[in-house]
């Protein structure tokens, strides 16, 4: 069958272009939208899962890393010890704490750790920081003009920086990574720590020894690794996902729009023919299909257009803001695909009655 | 054989005291092979006769016979069908799809009727090359001439085979030379394929080639027999005392509208008016 839809929509390049920029420009919009949040998503969990513990273990009423500060005395890791199961309990020290930097306030998330617990990728310089050494987090180090040989001053103490790495940005701190007994002085934690990372014996379920330490261990809360990082995610889910979505919702509604209108103006202009394909016979589904065709066609353009453009837009922002942290995930790609098909459809209806609407006799006025 | 029937087929357009009478009982029997043009003054119902003919329109009453099925029961489903295929549409300003090429012009109404697009573009050239298209067949309409264009219409007007072709005004819009053409193609189309031709048109050039010359006024077909030429503007008009009409050196003239026998009496001082 011969496409009007698609010689129609390709003989009006004005409206073709306004009608596939717009979906586009939609399209553009909820990808990086997902993928900053994805972005944002990715730099938590990341962190949380380089750290290699089947329990975590904190104060009670405290559930992640951002909600509360969780302070438990050190002697409480003798009982943890003595828990059937527990292996091994290592000491995690993990607080916001903000020092001056050249005259100006800087925010650090410190991070004092033993083995576990350390930068998740180093992209620059050591990796294992000794005392009086640092390693920061390439964000904070852009923002500040940071390098390798720097030297910062938290709490009075000199760190020198000797590393730089990724993974740490947190969106509103970044890690700052020093050994467990540097943190200590610096945050002025003696006898007290933030978490307690605990290795399980071979074979025991993180949910039966969870249960023990909660039972038998007062004032703690222990869990497993997965619910801790569940914890964490729940925490952008609630305080961005939803302005994330009123915006995607936005994006849409104007892909829609933009389809719809651009594909009614043209059923108007048009109307004289759709009589005409009335009078000699055409069906009204065969009239639907043409501009459903129509809408699809703007619909898949823009989406193509619009996930490169989102590409492009997420690797530039990110080499000059390093903040604007992405991850394009397939998924997200997926839906956005199906949202631009949706688009089409919703764009066709109000078209749609319009040319169900066209009297054949149409072709009789000229 | 009875192409096209209608059988005291009634339109009124309005309810109430707006109700206007479009057609009015009007019978017509058109045969294969047969020309006939149905003339008339502006809003004699000309158009709205030759779109209930091809079921574009249903009448208020009365009965529509295409090929000896009754098409006025039919739904708004079914009438696609039946223009698609079993009738053929000629219009006054060629109505062909701006952005189509005259191939895809007339293959787009095969292709509708269910042919795969391979067949419809073979049928499409093989009948635009009947018409001395061949040449012609990518150029968009905006790249044709007036007569061009009509001939691409009358081609898809015939690409799904229909028996009756109905054209509203095919001259029109065309001069001297392409009229003189499409006229004769038109009887060309009734004789070789032996199809049924309705012709509504005001041009008398067609009167030429046409097998039977009807005259539809206030929706009704009246004898050409009894009529003469207006002699203001030349219409054909009914001797009838109604009309308005003079008398010139004993010889009564008849009028269209009051309009021309005035202008008439401007040319003719000495003629003795008469009512109206």
């Amino acid at each position: 069958m011969i496409s009007i839809a698609r010689k129609n929509l390709f003989a009006e390049k004005t409206r073709l272009f306004i009608s596939v920029g717009g979906v586009a420009f939609s399209v553009l919009l909820i990808l990086v939208l997902l993928s900053l949040y994805q972005g944002w998503q990715s730099i938590i969990t990341g962190f949380i899962n380089s750290v290699k513990a089947d329990l975590w273990v904190m104060q009670e009423g405290a559930s992640d890393m951002f909600h509360s500060v969780s302070i438990v005395p050190l002697k409480t890791q003798e009982k943890l010890e003595e828990v059937e199961g527990v292996e091994k309990v290592e000491r995690l020290l993990m607080r916001q704490i903000s020092f001056e930097l050249e005259g100006e306030k800087a925010i650090v998330y410190l991070v004092g750790y033993k083995e576990r617990g350390g930068p998740v990728e180093v992209i620059s310089g050591e990796g294992s920081p000794k005392k009086g050494e640092v390693v920061i987090d390439e964000v904070f180090a852009n923002n500040k003009d940071l390098g390798i040989g720097d030297e910062i001053t938290i709490s009075g103490k000199k760190l020198r920086i000797v590393g730089i790495s990724k993974g740490g940005n947190f969106i509103f701190s970044q890690l700052a990574f020093v050994p467990l007994a540097e943190a200590e002085e610096i945050l002025e934690m003696q006898g007290l720590t933030n978490f307690f990372l605990v290795s399980l014996a071979d074979g025991r379920k993180p949910g039966d020894v969870a249960g023990r330490i909660n039972q038998s261990v007062p004032g703690v809360k222990a869990l497993s690794h997965k619910q801790f990082l569940a914890n964490n995610e729940k925490i952008l889910e609630e305080s961005f996902l939803p302005v994330i979505y009123v915006l995607v919702l936005i994006s849409f509604g104007v892909g829609v729009a933009v389809i719809g209108l651009t594909v009614y103006t043209a059923v108007v202009e048009k109307s004289q023919e759709y009589g005409i394909l009335k009078a000699i016979g055409a069906g009204n589904s065969y009239l639907y299909r043409t501009i459903f065709e129509q809408s699809l066609i703007s619909a898949l353009l823009g989406f193509v257009i619009g996930v490169v453009l989102a590409y492009g837009v997420n690797y530039v922002a990110s080499a000059y803001v390093p903040e604007f942290v992405t991850e394009m995930q397939s998924q997200d790609v997926l839906l956005v695909f199906g949202a631009s098909i949706l688009m089409s459809l919703l764009a066709s209806y109000i078209p749609v009655k319009k040319i169900a609407g066209i009297d054949p006799m149409e072709v009789f006025r000229s | 054989m009875k192409v096209l029937d209608l059988r005291k087929v009634v339109k009124v357009y309005g309810e109430g005291r707006t109700a206007v009478k479009a057609v009015d009982r009007v019978d017509l029997t058109v045969g294969a092979g047969e020309v006939v043009l149905v003339m008339g003054p502006s809003g004699s119902g000309k158009t709205t006769l030759l779109s209930m003919a091809g079921g574009i329109l249903k009448p208020t009453s009365g009965e529509v016979f295409l090929n000896g099925e009754e098409i006025t029961g039919l739904s708004e489903r079914e009438l696609p069908k039946i223009r698609l295929k079993d009738v053929g549409f000629i219009f006054q300003t060629f109505n062909l799809l701006a952005n189509l090429s005259a191939l895809e012009n007339v293959a787009l109404a095969a292709s509708l009727s269910g042919f795969d697009q391979r067949k419809s573009r073979g049928k499409a050239q093989a009948i635009l090359s009947d018409l001395d298209l061949g040449e012609r067949l990518n150029h968009l309409p905006k790249d044709l001439s007036g007569g061009e264009k009509q001939r691409v219409s009358v081609a898809r007007a015939l690409v799904n085979d229909p028996k009756i072709i109905l054209a509203d005004e095919p001259t029109a819009n065309l001069d001297s030379k392409a009229g003189h053409s499409v006229a004769n193609l038109l009887r060309d189309v009734a004789k070789s394929r032996n199809k049924a031709v309705v012709v509504v048109s005001h041009d008398q050039r067609i009167r030429n080639i046409a097998d039977r010359v009807l005259w539809l006024e206030d929706g009704r077909f009246k004898e050409l027999a009894k009529m003469v030429p207006d002699p203001t503007c030349g219409m054909p008009v009914e001797k009838t005392p109604e009309a308005p009409h003079t008398t010139v050196g004993g010889k009564t003239y008849y009028f269209c509208s009051i309009g021309c026998k005035k202008e008439f009496l401007r040319k003719h001082p000495s003629a003795v008016p008469a009512s109206p």
